[in-house]
């Protein structure tokens, strides 16, 4: 089971769909991880608060209602508590523009809508330096 | 290039992102079945429908609509839930999702060009024949079909 330090890998999912968070909630299983889901970016930043930012990864949605993906990588990155979190933003924002937003923003990787599994799993392994699995 | 022209281009950049995303996100190969301009269709009975309203120069309505039960093997593919098992809910989210990823797709081609536009959020709506109605309508269809699997796309200009 991958780990880091002293507790296993715990990742968070930030997605309005009930969909997109059930895709890599497979993902997770495959990989051994925990999951914890926000549906949108305010219940992202209270379950942060609530684990005390003991987060691995963020895989953050753009375009969600209320406060969207790009301001909560906003207040993440601004936390001294939360910024060595890395963010992967999972978007259908695909445009040169918006990659180069993110990441001025501190994304720390990007993944655009659709993906395969193969490619989403790939990508959090690489997202935790750990390479391809 | 003609107006007609012009809205089978734009049409089939559609299509073909609904083909991708679909064969990406659900492993599901789905083949041209039908192409109209002008379209005097009403959507099939017993559909899901999800909609994306497409704000630019030529604004528009994004469609996409399948069955029930079509949708609940594309979305049973996309997360592994059992279709048994799938709520409304899923249903739901999953034609959602697929309207946004199609319209994003689109959306990032056509940015910069003439025909560009922005998008709201996606939104769902079930039930049967719904028309719409506007005198100077324009509009696109396609069909799409993959074994049991039939999925509408129509984009109606505004």
């Amino acid at each position: 089971m991958p780990e880091r330090g002293s507790h296993n890998m715990r990742m968070m999912t930030v997605d309005d769909s009930s969909v997109i968070r059930k895709i890599i909630r497979s993902a997770a299983d495959v990989l051994e991880f925990e999951l914890v889901e926000a549906e949108d970016g305010f219940a992202a930043l209270k379950k942060l608060d609530d684990c005390s930012g003991k987060i691995d990864l963020i895989l953050l949605d753009w375009n969600m209602p209320g406060i969207n993906g790009y301001e909560v990588l906003q207040k993440i990155k601004q936390n001294p508590s939360y910024q060595r979190i890395p963010v992967m933003m999972v978007t259908t924002e695909s445009h040169k523009e918006n990659i180069v937003q993110a990441i001025q923003a501190g994304a720390d990787h990007y993944m655009i809508k659709p993906f395969t599994m193969e490619e989403l799993t790939k990508k959090i392994m690489e997202c935790l330096g750990k390479g391809a699995i | 290039m003609g107006e007609a022209e012009s809205l089978a281009f734009r049409g089939r950049l559609f299509g073909e992102a609904l083909r991708n995303t679909v064969v990406t996100m659900a492993g599901i190969t789905l083949d041209w079945a039908q192409e109209e301009n002008q379209p005097e269709h009403i959507f099939q009975t017993e559909t899901v429908t999800g909609m994306m309203v497409l704000a630019g120069a030529y604004p528009a309505v994004l469609f996409l609509s399948a069955s029930r039960n079509a949708l609940a093997e594309m979305v049973m593919y996309m997360t592994g839930i059992d279709s048994s098992e799938m709520t409304d809910r899923d249903l739901d989210d999953g034609i959602g999702e697929l309207v946004n990823m199609v319209a994003g797709s689109v959306k990032t081609q056509l940015k910069g060009s003439e025909v560009a536009f922005q998008l709201t959020s996606p939104f769902v709506f079930r039930g049967k024949g719904e028309v719409i109605s506007k005198p100077t309508v324009s509009g696109y269809l396609a069909s799409f079909e993959a074994a049991q699997i039939q999925i509408l796309l129509k984009i109606v200009y505004i």
